[in-house]
């Protein structure tokens, strides 16, 4: 790119640096979507398998679960309020009218509540249902795939990059194939593999965004100055 | 061709024409003057906040080229620039580079009236 200072700029030169920065703030959220994958694969970890693990160690039973749960999910919610910060403020420019709802929705004043609300219904049902906790948390995670589909949405003006697709495909088809197996009473290992899978495709996912080049977008950098 | 048809097509280049006329007064904006600064300024608008190594990297530019398009750009009062300590780096200072309000309105509106003529 040449520099030439002071030098009067066309409509379309203008045009395709607006849209050269766009597509270049597109690659710096695929990288922070590659940390909340990251934080998120940790989450699901934690969440699946972290109070079996304490409880093989030393047998503490439902009171380890408390903790675990919050451990989880306080790692993803604060991936998440990092990333989608990221997310808003670049949809503010990009998407100039239609910003405020979606604002609204990825914001830490909406996310906020929405986890102690989440969290409240986990505890409660662990209190007064505890047969019914899987069942809540992979609704939860069901809804979590919708809402992180959404944001994505939001945060790519063409195609989603495909290790997207891959994590929020996995974790959609992991919450409704575990949902359907909690009606055919199936074995611990039935979920443990199936999580297992998704985990690792959330670290693949990750790590693919993390060590993604900064792309040449040749056609747009020609000719600007 | 009915009224709707006819009220819809006059707000059409009503839009289009004070899109234009916004355009203009920016093509004659000093800041937008090069590509390079459009395109450190919509990065940063979207960004925020950056340092310069990032900048660099991601624009293409040259050491001496970027700080000189980021000094007109702080000239302008559009970015604030400072020196933050890095972690890991040895302790040396890392220069970051963020938006002010100022050049988040220039920059909205930028894009706001090259996207009302279909980017």
């Amino acid at each position: 790119m040449m520099d030439s200072g002071g030098a009067d700029v066309s409509r379309d030169e203008m045009r395709r640096a607006v849209r050269l920065a766009i597509r270049l703030n597109e690659y710096l959220l695929r990288r922070a979507w590659g940390i909340l994958f990251l934080a998120f694969a940790l989450s699901m970890f934690l969440s699946s398998f972290g109070t079996p693990i304490i409880d093989s160690l030393a047998s503490i039973g439902v009171a380890s679960t408390l903790p675990v749960n919050l451990a989880a999910s306080g790692c993803g919610i604060i991936a998440i309020l990092w990333a989608f910060k990221r997310v808003r403020n670049s949809a503010e420019i990009t998407h100039p009218d239609g910003v405020q709802a979606w604002s609204r929705l990825l914001g830490y004043r909406f996310l906020v509540p929405l986890w102690i609300a989440t969290e409240a219904v986990v505890i409660l049902t662990i209190v007064f249902a505890s047969s019914r906790v899987s069942l809540v948390v992979f609704l939860i995670r069901l809804g979590l795939a919708v809402y992180m589909y959404c944001a994505l949405r939001l945060s790519f003006s063409e195609k989603i990059p495909r290790e997207t697709v891959i994590a929020i495909g996995s974790l959609s088809l992991s919450s409704i194939a575990s949902i359907a197996l909690l009606s055919i009473t199936a074995s611990p290992g039935s979920y443990a593999l199936l999580w297992g899978a998704t985990i690792v495709a959330w670290i693949f996912s990750g790590i693919y965004a993390r060590t993604r080049p900064v792309p040449e977008f040749e056609e747009e950098r020609t000719g600007l100055e | 061709m009915s009224d709707d048809d006819e009220i819809k097509r006059d707000f059409e280049k009503t839009v289009t024409d004070e899109a234009i006329r916004s355009l203009n007064e920016q093509l004659n904006e000093s800041t937008f003057k090069s590509s390079s600064r459009i395109l450190i300024l919509v990065l940063l608008a979207q960004a925020r906040r950056m340092s310069s190594v990032e900048l660099r990297t991601l624009t293409g530019l040259g050491k001496g080229s970027l700080e000189n398009h980021l000094n007109k750009l702080e000239g302008f009062g559009f970015v604030r620039i400072s020196n933050a300590k890095s972690i890991g780096a040895r302790g040396s200072p890392r220069q970051m580079v963020e938006i002010t309000e100022k050049g988040l309105d220039a920059c909205r509106a930028l894009v706001k009236s090259i996207s009302s003529l279909a980017l």
